[in-house]
């Protein structure tokens, strides 16, 4: 006889556990509220999170950004600075800093150079310098060609002019942010259900709803769709669209060697095409990151995979950008969908459902990671104003600590955790210097799948990819997490890594 | 025992990193010499390194007699386990930092009871070599489960007895490639073919055609890979037809990408320790010393990949570099020439010749030296070496198979020509004349494995 499906009662849900959803969690446990977040897949982060660039940003690159949305429609550029969405913008922006030092987060400002070859490029620059001055965050100013090289020997000799923001961006690692929210919204008592797929949404006369989910129901009054590339399903569930559609863009990323690490010290980009964009960018463990090339619309917004084309464009771009790069040097590939609504293609849709106020659609515009506390607040001020209880906790804790990373730590303090711990002093992935101990914390932190060890702990995200340190990593989740090694998966039901 | 904060403080005269064939061999040399205190360092709980977890015949060249992969590996570590070396396992370098001006040089080394600070006027790299992942050869397609390369799938089937799956593509033509298929066969797992991307195979064609009907699989060469399919796990991989482009779709749900070795050089980076952008490892001279002094490199981390036992050989030529070093007989001033290989080979290795030395040796099958690999398996060609307009040497070959390695008979060299102030150019050029013959002393059939 099968089980009868469990049922619980939360005050609010969330679904999709991406910056957002995981923001709002924890903005909520702030206060005395239960909430829930569910997620088909089987870990935070496996969405636009983990594929959008892991920058927060204001400034030039804003500026930028408004450009590459506008893809030749002509919008009025100047009027999208002075909207609510860039106030919220520059609010998350100017509370990252302060996220990051509480909830542990690596991260790094870097500057960000565009570059001109030429005098179309150039007359774009002086667009974009115009515009960026009305982007608060940035501290932008033109550079000659000498002072150019001086920045950033290796950019291309065709380089005439530059135009630099030395403030306005921060680079970090998307889904080390969303995990860190995560386990401190947890800490503070959210409950995150993972591989529970929201499958319906039954309102109630009273006007609460019941979500039906793959793992049993929850009862709620309250429902945030914070589901990313799949809110049109979720809102469709509760009928709660306003007449808008999701579009898909597709790009692909390339991750290069770190050992190029110092080649490019900041963000450098030429002003982009409409449809075309080209920048690379150092990430923090010293691995260059490059966004060169198609920026396409897509119907199926699973279409994640990497192809010849785009490989072939993205190396192309990103030679003409600093030719001293070569195809040799990467390391992987990956593709990011990006979603944006058909109704306000250039704004946030924070929106109540016309037929139940205690239904609220939240679809952001990229970026993401740079606005999140912002939105997470704006909802909860939404929530409370439909009735919820917002009773402040005494005891939140505001603060999380990271994972030690081995690579970056000091010889003492790498002999004080060895000391502590000698699986620290067991080094599973060579390419990443990560230790045994770094694993078994992610682990013990909630890492279920491969991925969720590597994006935790960074093992097997180097140059050979986890095949020297793949069936180890695969032997300590067995032993750890009490797992056969069949139902290890890469990154969630049916990416078993081996099958038996 | 006291622990320091910054790490137990050891000072040896020798320091190998990486305990595989390259460094063992070495170690095993130095040991003949007493008074010679070296310190070998292996990241793995156990010695061996490759072979450890590969099959059959291995150790003809230096141990003149045939052994498993195993068995070689533990006839190693049973040899320098005899030896005073001060041996330490699940130990990991990670950092070098180099000696100047006649200091000594310093390896860093993580261990489970602490960080080790370990001092040596020597320094022997023999840190072996990686196959190129399915992202770094830029195979487009989904990203699912089950896509590994030989080294894992042998350490997976070997080491650990997994099996990875049931169906399984092999990506590559190498002699590795053939030695996947045997352990997938082991795994008892079925093999849905084997997908060279030239026309000629990157191994010798006659072994290849009798494995795939050994074990039962078909060859696809001359095919490009279009893309992997599968969502979750592989479910397929589509190919290209590289004269026709028609299309072709096999089934499988593991894909083993073999070959496309790469030396695992890392701890050279960041450091003054020169790497060849063509082999990607160190620069070596015949001596098998670095650009830095008094730093060694021998094995794969030279050329990923050569054999096992040409590994071997390497790290007792080091070995016994250090020890002429040690004793002092070594002479610092000697004339030398840089050489370099141009497409279609990939790298010469070593890429510094000392002239005096290199009259003095023999180049054979049996002896390790300086020895060339081209990108893809070439037919009737020559190898010519040219300095400037000079011909310094030529020699013509039937077949040149890709990745694996072609000696260059360097003593022969007509070095009465050569302008020193040049680098030695390495040519592959097309012959259709004269009488080309396949050179059974270099470019023979070799059966073991990597």
């Amino acid at each position: 006889m099968s089980k009868r499906p469990p049922e619980r009662e939360t005050d609010v849900v969330i679904v999709g556990a991406g910056i957002i959803g995981m923001s709002l969690a924890r903005e909520l446990t702030k206060y005395h509220v239960d909430v829930t977040v569910i997620d088909k897949e089987a870990d935070v982060s496996m969405g636009i999170s983990k594929t959008a660039g892991s920058l927060v940003y204001m400034g030039l690159f804003q500026a930028l950004s408004l450009v590459i949305k506008d893809l030749g429609k002509g919008m009025d550029l100047e009027a999208e600075t002075k909207t609510e969405r860039m106030k919220m913008l520059w609010g998350g922006f100017r509370e990252f800093d302060t996220i990051a030092h509480s909830l542990d987060i690596a991260h790094k400002h870097v500057g960000f150079l565009l570059i001109a070859r030429n005098d179309f490029e150039l007359e774009k620059i002086k667009q974009l310098e115009h515009l960026a001055q009305f982007v608060p965050g940035g501290t932008v100013r033109r550079v000659p060609r000498e002072e150019l090289f001086e920045m950033e020997p290796n950019i291309t000799p065709e380089a005439i002019e530059g135009l630099y923001d030395s403030t306005g961006t921060i680079s970090m690692f998307g889904p080390e942010y969303v995990i860190a929210v995560y386990e401190n919204a947890r800490e503070n008592g959210a409950h995150v259900l993972f591989n529970t797929e929201c499958l319906d949404i039954i309102e109630q006369r009273s006007g609460s709803h019941i979500v039906r989910t793959g793992d049993g129901t929850l009862k709620t009054r309250y429902i945030i769709n914070c589901a990313g590339k799949y809110a049109d399903k979720i809102a469709d569930m509760a009928d709660a669209g306003t007449g808008w559609n999701l579009v898909f863009y597709r790009s692909q990323a390339l991750i290069l060697d770190k050992k190029l690490e110092g080649i490019i010290n900041n963000i450098v980009g030429i002003p982009p095409d409409a449809g075309k964009i080209d920048f690379i960018y150092p990430l923090g463990e010293g691995n260059l990151h490059v966004y060169g090339g198609y920026y396409d619309p897509i119907e199926d917004r699973e279409f994640t995979d990497t192809t010849r084309d785009n490989f072939d464009d993205a190396i192309s771009r990103m030679k003409q950008l600093v030719p001293c790069l070569s195809a040799e040097h990467i390391i992987t590939s990956y593709v990011g969908v990006r979603t944006f609504n058909d109704k306000e293609f250039e704004e946030n849709l924070i929106e109540h459902s016309p037929r139940n106020k205690n239904f609220i659609n939240v679809l952001v515009r990229m970026p993401g990671f740079t606005p999140a506390p912002k939105i997470a607040e704006k909802v909860v001020g939404m929530l409370a104003n439909e009735g919820l209880q917002l009773q402040r906790k005494e005891n939140f804790k505001s603060s999380r600590t990271a994972i030690p990373r081995f690579r970056f730590l000091s010889d003492s303090e790498r002999q004080r955790l060895i000391a502590q711990d000698k699986r620290y002093g067991r080094i599973i992935c060579k390419c990443e210097t990560v230790t045994e101990g770094e694993i078994v914390e992610a682990i013990r932190r909630g890492a279920s799948t491969l991925q969720g060890v590597m994006f935790r702990a960074r093992a097997g995200m180097g140059r050979c990819q986890r095949n020297w340190c793949g069936p180890k990593i695969l032997e300590i989740m067995v032993k750890e997490s009490r797992k056969t090694k069949e139902s290890v998966t890469f990154k969630g039901e049916g990416f078993q890594v081996v099958t038996g | 025992m006291e622990q320091r904060l910054d790490g137990h403080i050891k000072d040896v005269d020798v320091a190998v990193i990486g305990g595989g064939p390259a460094g063992i061999s070495a170690c095993l040399e130095l040991s003949k010499t007493p008074g010679i205190r070296t310190a070998l360092f292996e990241s793995e709980a156990e010695l061996g390194g490759m072979p450890r977890s590969c099959h059959l015949f291995f150790g003809l060249r230096d141990m003149k007699r045939l052994y498993s992969g195993p068995g070689y590996a533990r006839k190693l570590t049973r040899q320098v386990n005899r030896t005073g070396v001060d041996i330490h396992t699940n130990a990991t370098a990670v950092e070098i930092v180099t000696g100047q001006n006649g200091a000594k040089h310093q390896v860093k080394v993580v261990t489970k009871d602490g960080l080790m600070n370990c001092k040596c006027r020597y320094l022997l790299l023999a840190t072996g070599c990686f196959e190129l992942s399915r992202e770094g050869r830029r195979i487009p397609g989904t990203r699912p489960a089950g896509i590994f390369t030989t080294g894992s799938l042998q350490q997976l089937v070997n080491l650990k007895k997994i099996r990875p799956g049931n169906k399984a593509l092999i990506i590559g033509s190498e002699h590795v490639s053939l030695s996947a298929a045997l352990t997938l066969n082991r795994a008892g797992m079925k093999i849905t073919g084997l997908v060279s991307e030239d026309r000629l195979l990157h191994t010798y064609p006659y072994a290849a055609r009798a494995l795939s009907i050994a074990l039962n699989f078909p060859i696809f060469s001359g095919v490009a890979v279009g893309s992997i399919y599968g969502k979750k796990r592989v479910e397929g991989v589509q190919l290209k037809h590289k004269d026709n482009h028609q299309l072709l779709e096999v089934d499988c749900d593991t894909i083993v990408c073999t070959g496309k070795f790469h030396p695992d050089a890392a701890l050279i980076y960041k450091t003054p320790i020169k790497e060849d952008s063509d082999s990607m490892g160190p620069i070596v001279d015949t001596n098998y010393m670095t650009r830095s002094k008094n730093i060694y490199a021998a094995g794969n981390v030279l050329h990923g990949a050569d054999m096992h036992d040409v590994c071997a050989m390497e790290g007792r030529r080091a070995a016994e570099s250090i020890l002429k070093n040690w004793m002092g007989i070594y002479t610092e001033s000697e004339k030398c020439v840089a050489v370099s290989a141009e497409k279609p080979l990939r790298y010469v290795v070593p890429q510094t010749l000392l002239i005096d030395d290199i009259r003095n040796r023999k180049t054979s099958y049996w002896h390790p030296g300086v020895s060339v690999q081209a990108n893809h398996t070439l037919k009737k060609v020559a190898l010519e070496a040219w300095s400037g307009s000079e011909k310094l040497y030529s020699c013509k070959y039937s077949c040149l198979i890709a990745d694996s390695r072609v000696l260059l008979p360097v003593e022969k060299f007509r070095w009465e020509k050569v302008d020193f102030s040049k680098p030695v150019i390495i040519k592959a050029v097309e012959s259709q004349s004269g009488k080309a013959r396949f050179r059974l002393r270099s470019a023979c059939y070799d059966p073991t494995s990597r």
